[in-house]
């Protein structure tokens, strides 16, 4: 089953546009939803939860769509943003007991077992909470819920490398039953290269790919070679970057040929994402 | 619905906000004051600090990820600001009522606060509300130029009615009077005035609606 | 069964672990009939995604190194003894054929590898 199902999703704004924006992410995996920042991330994170209204497009959660039953369905998303603050001079338990009037299968029990879990203090202010505790908090909520499907928006951001290991390590071990999804925005990709097993990349509102995150990288090569060799493939590099020893390029493996003789290696996310910036800078 | 109003109620409004109807209300002590500012208070000071609570939480962020229709936020916001103008009219003619009989001699050249102006006071609100809530919609997010525009409305009317009152010996007959012809007419101008109040804030409810369904959040 | 797993290699994380446990079958070290963790687990053991452990399950299985049995897990499959060093030998090529093209970038000649390979075996 599909935990997640977007169709052709249009939105225009003065000045960006979101083009036919599709991916699928399947029940029970974590999903890296990539991109520079303005590229469209949480545009179409908007767009999932119906605070946008979409052009054109399908959204489908949980098998059901979303425009139709955005009630029953926000009932199993779970929803974190890292780096917005709400309420934050209510203590932990004025806001929980609030939230929880509005979900029908809360279970008291589960959001103790979490709280307690991840040491939240219920008489603190969320004011008082770090970065990263303000997140798991939001997690045991949508825990608590019963969300089956997790929305992270830049979960991650501002956290030290301690914390945020310590979230991945929390984030897998809530797909590890399989019941659920988690689609995880973030310009930080070294948070999924662990973690995710599907990359969805956004550049400039487009889809530039959206898949297994091996093949993701493994469709890309990053190519070092002389200068004399760059003529020879300049055309067909997403971009490149000159240096004394002769240039660096990111190239589709499928336009890759071996006869060149130039080395290519796979790159990484990061390298992916460098790469296709740079590109954006040039035609700006 | 219920739970949206909950919401604002423990999360948004600071608890002494609960404590201001009584405080604005005591000033109705005051013999012979011009009565109409008591209630204005209300917009002067709660709306704007309850309304910046809104939009320095992410108030609307925070609801919009919830299960909850844009309609009935809508509504459990409007019912929060009649609820709270409901709460203030009331707890003033309380206290109007203790300060016309502790000076039963005192010569009002402002409205006397009997149940004529109550009922403007019904009216009052009914103007603010249908100015402000659907103002307030077109971002659900600021609320100066609102707040500015609805305020000025609401003062023109006590403004205009309290000059009308001094002025015309018809209406001031009307609402200075305490001969049972008067008082009945005064009566039917508070039964007037909270008819007002509810239908503007129906409609101002269903405007509002219409303007929160185009708003991006 | 051990596992070690370096975020920091050049080969991709689905790769170690295939490298790894099949090495640890070809040699014995990991008998017949020898339970492999659930993939989900696994992944959640190791902290890595749990296509990655799907994707080293799956090459075991089409090398024939380990079996699913549905409902049940993956289990380390009978083989004969001819059949691992099949196997093995199959492997060792691929991986020769990767060094090989390493040394020839260098110009050495088969001799001068095979000398420099005795030297440091």
């Amino acid at each position: 089953m599909l935990a997640l199902d977007i169709r052709n999703v249009n939105k225009t704004y003065p000045n960006f546009q979101l083009r036919n924006v599709s991916f699928q992410l399947e029940k029970g995996y974590i999903m890296g939803f990539i991109g520079a920042n303005g590229a469209g991330k949480t545009t179409t994170i908007k767009s999932i939860l119906n605070m946008t209204r979409m052009d054109s497009g399908e959204i489908h959660v949980l098998g059901r769509n979303m425009a139709e039953y955005e009630l029953e369905l926000k009932q199993e998303i779970g929803y974190a943003m890292g780096g917005v603050d709400f309420y934050t001079r209510s203590k932990l338990k004025t806001l929980t007991n609030v939230i929880k009037k509005f979900y029908a299968k809360w279970d008291e029990g589960t959001y103790r077992n979490y709280l307690r879990r991840f040491k939240l203090d219920e008489n603190k202010r969320i004011a008082e909470l770090s970065t990263g505790m303000k997140v798991k908090y939001s997690i045991a909520i949508a825990l608590s819920h019963g969300a089956k499907l997790l929305i992270l928006d830049e979960p991650t951001s501002g956290l030290d490398p301690v914390a945020r290991n310590e979230l991945l390590d929390i984030f897998q071990g809530l797909v590890a039953d399989g019941e659920i999804s988690i689609l995880f925005s973030t310009h930080i990709t070294s948070d999924l290269e662990k973690c995710a097993d599907y990359i969805t990349f956004i550049v400039d509102g487009q889809i530039v790919h959206s898949g297994e995150k091996e093949e993701f990288k493994e469709s890309y090569l990053l190519l070092n070679g002389s200068a004399a060799q760059l003529n020879q493939v300049k055309d067909r590099l997403i971009s490149y970057r000159m240096n004394s020893f002769g240039f660096t390029g990111l190239i589709p493996a499928s336009d890759f040929d071996n006869s060149w003789n130039i080395k290519a290696a796979t790159p990484s996310l990061e390298e992916i994402m460098v790469y296709y910036a740079k590109k954006e800078d040039e035609y700006v | 619905m219920y739970n949206l109003v909950m919401k604002d109620v423990r999360l948004a409004v600071p608890p002494f906000f609960f404590l201001f109807p009584l405080l604005f209300g005591a000033l109705m002590l005051i013999p012979g004051w011009i009565y109409f500012v008591v209630p204005l208070y209300f917009c002067w000071i709660t709306i704007p600090n309850v309304f910046n609570q809104f939009k320095a939480q992410n108030d609307l962020m925070f609801t919009s990820v919830m299960p909850v229709a844009k309609r009935d936020m809508v509504k459990a916001r409007v019912t929060l600001v009649a609820g709270f103008e409901l709460l203030h009219i009331v707890i003033a003619a309380i206290f109007g009522s203790i300060s016309m009989s502790l000076y039963p001699n005192v010569t009002y050249y402002f409205f006397p606060p009997n149940m004529g102006f109550w009922g403007l006071n019904f009216v009052m609100f009914a103007i603010f509300n249908l100015i402000f809530i659907p103002m307030f919609y077109k971002t659900a997010y600021k609320f100066g130029w609102a707040l500015l525009a609805a305020v000025t409305a609401a003062m023109l009317f006590a403004g205009i009615t309290q000059w009308i009152g001094i002025q015309s010996p018809v209406v001031n007959e009307i609402f200075y009077g305490t001969g049972a012809q008067q008082v009945r007419l005064q009566a039917f101008i508070l039964i007037s005035g909270i008819v007002i109040f509810s239908a503007f804030s129906v409609i101002a409810n269903r405007l509002a609606v219409k303007r929160f369904l185009q708003v991006e959040v | 069964m051990n596992i070690a797993i370096s975020n920091a290699s050049d080969k991709p994380i689905y790769q170690q672990l295939f490298e790894q446990i099949s090495a640890q079958i070809l040699k014995g070290e990991l008998e017949n009939g020898y339970c492999l963790p659930p993939i989900r687990q696994a992944a959640q053991e190791l902290s890595i995604s749990v296509i990655t452990v799907k994707k080293a399950w799956e090459a075991l299985e089409r090398y024939g190194l380990i079996h699913t049995v549905t409902g049940k897990g993956c289990f380390v499959a009978e083989l004969s003894a001819d059949r691992k060093l099949e196997i093995r030998n199959e492997m060792i090529l691929k991986q020769m054929l990767l060094d090989t093209s390493y040394y020839k970038s260098f110009g050495l000649t088969l001799d001068e590898a095979i000398e420099m390979l005795k030297k440091v075996y």
